[in-house]
């Protein structure tokens, strides 16, 4: 089994104070470590599961700058077989889109039975990156799974919904699966996977290895941090009163 | 001069730091209340390799250096100093000498358990009436035909009640001197080997620190580790090498404790902001800083000794352990000062660091004979 | 010694307390500790002794007695146990002090008389006394006092009756009842744990008006002076048990206490305890001049709790690997004195009230 799984180095903002940049479109990186997104290394988890049951190979990329290649060692680390990095400094600024043609341009001359991509990105939270890349593709894709099972040529894939609902599908590989976070336990590099992966080599690919022309289909406008009110509203009376007047609120806001 | 990590070193940090963080943390609290050696992390360790970082693949072990290993028993204490005394303690205090001064055989033979956390590794040194005074111990271990029969005490052995393997030295020829110690690989399940009381502690409380007691203990021939009247030399060269690691963990604390306080002095306000805005704050958090940052280096450095290969280190091995180990009470208390009203309480860690911390300035060789040892390389 | 002169009446109170702790105190003072106890039994003799009380006037049943007095008796019982020292202590300084000062004649009455019957009294302090948002607020609500959310500690709370709280903003002491509907939680604490220090939290409490009266300095000079003296006893008890021990001790073929090394570490606790002891008679003869002892209260209170640590650091350095253990009693030693550090105020705040009077 062949399996493709596409990575990305984001800052870990849980703990840290994010500031807006002079130029009003990016945040101020330099005092924010970075690390691989959760969502991914949920990922990686799955498609170095996939290969321990079923054999084969995983190919981790990423489109990132030259620091991703730590993101990427610790892949290989962690049992990837090859690692990939795409010169993000040769396609700046990138959009969701143009992320995807690039990632699309690169994996469609790899062989691959499943490709494997997290379902959401904690920096710019489009979810958009997986989905594209199987259009470009011509391939079937399921989004949120959070369980993933190869039968016979077919995935047996389970999604995650709304209101604690869960949909089971079936699905034609060759397909990508853009999985959810707590589908499995990552598991920590071992220290003799550390140094067996130092044998492994990282290829970088550029601007040169990407035919036509690659564009963005959206441009950001502005980066900020939504401003602060303070207004709260305590409401009094019975039950039926209070959900009364609640259901104004909510229409008048327009979110009905 | 290259300050820099190899990527092999920093991509170790970076997976122990996290798994520090996610695995041990969280227990760390109920093992200092319960003092039940942590059986759980080691067998977590143990799949990651970090129970023989130094040992050679060919051993069962994961290949690492002594500077890899400072960092990761670092990454351990920082959350859990007691957790990464046993860590220290296995890799090189047991799996060491034997690595060192053993034969193929017996490098085959107890290399890999200790490897894989099958079995846990101890040194027995001190005993009841020979704390500094090494060469004051009264343990004899006499030859009678395929065995040697052992006797004696030790006292305050980390990892004693629970491990599978120890280096324990005794005198086969008092009238040597020091010179008439040797040094043997004791099983566990070794007829006339007890274990005897176990140490209530202040801190470091899980390390199932335990008298051994020998009473006309059999040990095969075969497990004289190195020659007759080698062990002082062993034991000295291990302790030189353990000081690295040792140092590290005073490293962590200090670096856990350091942690501790710029969070609470982040949060915590008083006439109206962050008491990390007041410069008696911002003292004591710059000098811990400092401290730390120096200790670090000099164990990073007394590692590099080690991996080098040099073959005098006594001295760098010693100023780090002597240093690490000083400022980490330092730092320690410092933390703790700035923690206030509820930083002696145990809802917060620092309370805890501030008990592990100590012990660091007594074992391994207590403070007063490191500064000897570094005298003595002075004026040799 | 020397300025340190003391009177028949305290001389007899120092030999009577230093053999209560021979004879009572000492036979108990590990197992106190490792039980995590509050001492009932010898705190119900120490009250017939008249300790609880010492500094209580005689209208009110206590000794009548003054300051120098108190530390005497203070420094001998920690020496033997640090936290019975403390509950003394507060009991002395921070209760029956507060009350005969600045009680109302109903209080005293009411609580100051109770304490020689075996009542003891707490003292309850936010440690954020410094944070506005989380000071004990109080309103006014009819003849009541409304205090909203508070949470902190409790000394002697675990037996006290009733408590003075310490709200700084207002200077002012609000004393009410146990039960008045307070949440008490068990802490674990890294030392005195025999002290009773307990933890507690309210939402809102109503305590009649007549339950505060304000307060000014001159208790918390009382309370330093007093805590000092425990300090005191604590850092002669590491002082007495390293020296002890150094002599006994034999490595390298000679008892220890012939290494320069191990003589060094001795010698600067002796240093250490022997000015300390200075600066605690001094202020406590301040105090009963009734001068200003706000500076030398400042001073004293940083000086001998670093003392305290220093000695307890020391003595189980002296001590090796037997020390770190609790076969032995110096780690108690060095938790009480860090937690007594503690209790009784960063030193960097203190020393920038010594600061802000001298450069000021």
């Amino acid at each position: 089994m062949e399996i493709v799984v596409c990575i990305k180095r984001v800052p870990q903002t849980a703990e840290a104070e994010v500031k807006v940049d002079p130029s009003g479109r990016d945040i101020v990186k330099d005092r924010l470590t970075f690390d691989i997104n959760e969502a991914d290394s949920y990922a990686l988890e799955q498609a170095i599961l996939l290969k321990e049951k079923y054999g084969g190979s995983v190919t981790a990329i990423s489109l990132g700058p030259a620091e991703a290649e730590d993101t990427l060692r610790i892949a290989l680390a962690k049992g990837a077989d090859n690692a990939l990095r795409i010169k993000e400094e040769d396609f700046t600024p990138l959009d969701g889109y143009k992320t995807a043609l690039i990632l699309y341009n690169i994996i469609k001359d790899l062989k691959y039975n499943v490709i494997l991509t997290g379902c959401i990105a904690t920096d710019d939270g489009y979810s958009q990156v997986g989905p594209i890349i199987a259009e470009l593709l011509g391939i079937p894709h399921a989004t949120l799974v959070t369980e993933l099972e190869i039968k016979d040529e077919k995935a047996e894939v389970v999604r995650e919904l709304e209101g604690g609902l869960l949909e089971r599908l079936e699905i034609n590989l060759p397909a990508l699966f853009a999985v959810q976070t707590g589908i499995n336990e990552p598991r920590y590099a071992s220290l003799l996977a550390i140094r067996r992966a130092a044998k492994k080599e990282i290829k970088t690919l550029g601007g040169a290895d990407i035919q036509g022309e690659v564009k963005s289909l959206s441009v950001l406008e502005k980066l900020y941090v939504p401003p602060v009110e303070r207004r709260a509203e305590i409401l009094s009376g019975s039950m039926d009163e209070i959900s009364e007047k609640l259901v104004q609120i909510i229409k008048e806001k327009g979110l009905l | 001069m290259n300050f820099d990590l190899t990527s092999d070193q920093k991509m170790l940090q970076d997976q122990v730091r996290k798994f520090a963080r996610t695995e041990l943390a969280p227990v760390a609290p109920e093992i200092d209340k319960s003092g039940e050696f942590p059986w759980e992390n080691l067998k977590k360790m143990a799949k990651l390799g970090l129970l023989g970082i130094i040992i050679p693949e060919e051993y069962g072990g994961s290949g690492f250096d002594f500077i890899s290993l400072a960092i990761a028993v670092e990454e351990i204490s920082r959350v859990c100093a007691t957790t990464g005394v046993i860590v220290a303690v296995n890799n090189s205090l047991c799996a060491y000498p034997i690595l060192q001064f053993g034969t193929e055989e017996q490098k085959k033979k107890y290399l890999p358990p200790l490897c894989s956390g099958e079995k846990i590794g101890a040194m027995g040194i001190t005993e009841p009436n020979a704390g500094s005074d090494v060469a004051g111990m009264e343990s004899t271990a006499r030859l009678e035909g395929d065995y040697y029969i052992l006797n004696g005490t030790k006292r305050f052995i980390t990892n004693g009640g629970e491990a599978g393997i120890y280096v324990v030295f005794a005198y086969t020829n008092k009238e040597m001197k020091h010179k008439g110690i040797s040094a043997f690989i004791v099983e566990r399940d070794t007829p006339g080997f007890t274990l005897g009381k176990h140490e209530d502690l202040m801190g470091i409380r899980a390390t199932a620190n335990c008298e051994l007691i020998f009473e006309d203990c059999k040990i095969p021939k075969e497990n004289l580790l190195g020659e007759e009247g080698q062990g002082f030399k062993i034991c000295m060269n291990t302790l030189d090498v353990s000081r690295i690691d040792i140092g590290a963990q005073a490293v962590g604390i200090a670096q856990g404790a350091l942690d501790e306080a710029i969070k609470y002095s982040k949060e915590r306000k008083a006439f109206g902001q962050p008491i990390c805005n007041f410069e008696m704050i911002q003292s004591m958090l710059a000098e811990m800083a400092t401290q730390i940052h120096a200790a670090r280096l000099m164990v990073y450095y007394a590692g590099y000794c080690k991996d080098k290969g040099m073959k005098r280190f006594s001295k760098e091995a010693a100023m780090a352990k002597y240093y690490a180990s000083s400022i980490t009470v330092d730092v320690a208390r410092k933390a703790l000062q700035i923690h206030g009203g509820y930083g002696y309480t145990k809802d917060y860690t620092i309370e805890r660091l501030y008990r592990d911390a100590k012990i660091l300035e007594l074992y391994e060789g207590t403070s007063e004979i490191q500064k000897l040892v570094i005298a003595r390389e002075l004026t040799r | 010694m020397g300025l340190i002169i003391f009177n028949d009446e305290q001389t007899l109170i120092q030999n009577e307390v230093k053999k209560f702790v021979k004879d009572k105190l000492s036979p108990i003072a590990d197992e106190i500790d490792k039980k995590e106890k509050f001492p009932e039994e010898i705190i119900t003799t120490l009250t017939e002794l008249g300790l609880m009380t010492i500094m209580v006037p005689e209208d009110y049943k206590g000794a009548g007695l003054d300051c120098t007095s108190l530390c005497i008796a203070a420094e001998e019982l920690s020496k033997e146990c640090a936290s019975i020292g403390l509950v003394m202590v507060v009991n002395n300084c921070l209760v029956g002090y507060a009350l005969s000062r600045y009680g109302t004649q109903f209080q005293k009455t009411q609580y100051l008389n109770s304490l020689s019957d075996g009542v003891i009294g707490g003292y309850g302090f936010c440690p954020e006394i410094n944070n506005p948002e989380r000071l004990l607020k109080s309103e006014k609500k009819g003849g009541n006092f409304v205090l909203s959310r508070g949470n902190g500690f409790i000394l002697n709370g675990a037996v006290a009756e009733f408590i003075l709280f310490s709200n700084f903003q207002e200077k002012k002491f609000l004393l009410f009842p146990k039960q008045a509907g307070l949440k008490l939680k068990n802490q674990y604490i890294l030392g005195m744990r025999s002290a009773g220090i307990v933890r507690f939290e309210f939402n809102q409490i109503e305590v009649p008006e007549t339950s505060s009266f304000s307060f000014d300095n001159k208790v918390f000079d009382l309370a330093y002076i007093g805590f000092s003296a425990v300090g005191l006893g604590i850092a002669r008890a590491a002082l007495d048990s390293a020296i002890k021990y150094a002599k006994e001790r034999k490595q390298f073929g000679r008892p220890i206490c012939e290494f320069p090394m191990v003589q060094e570490l001795i010698t600067k606790m002796k240093i250490a305890v022997e000015t300390s002891r200075l600066l605690v008679y001094e202020s406590a003869k301040c105090f009963d001049n009734n001068e200003d002892s706000s500076l030398i209260a400042n001073i004293t209170r940083v000086y001998v709790t670093e003392t305290a640590v220093l000695c307890g650091l020391n003595a189980i350095q002296v001590y090796g690997g037997y020390g770190y253990t609790k076969d032995y009693p110096v780690e108690r030693y060095l938790r009480d004195a860090k937690t007594l550090q503690v209790l009784l105020g960063q030193p960097y705040l203190a020393k920038s009230l010594i600061a802000k009077e001298i450069l000021l």
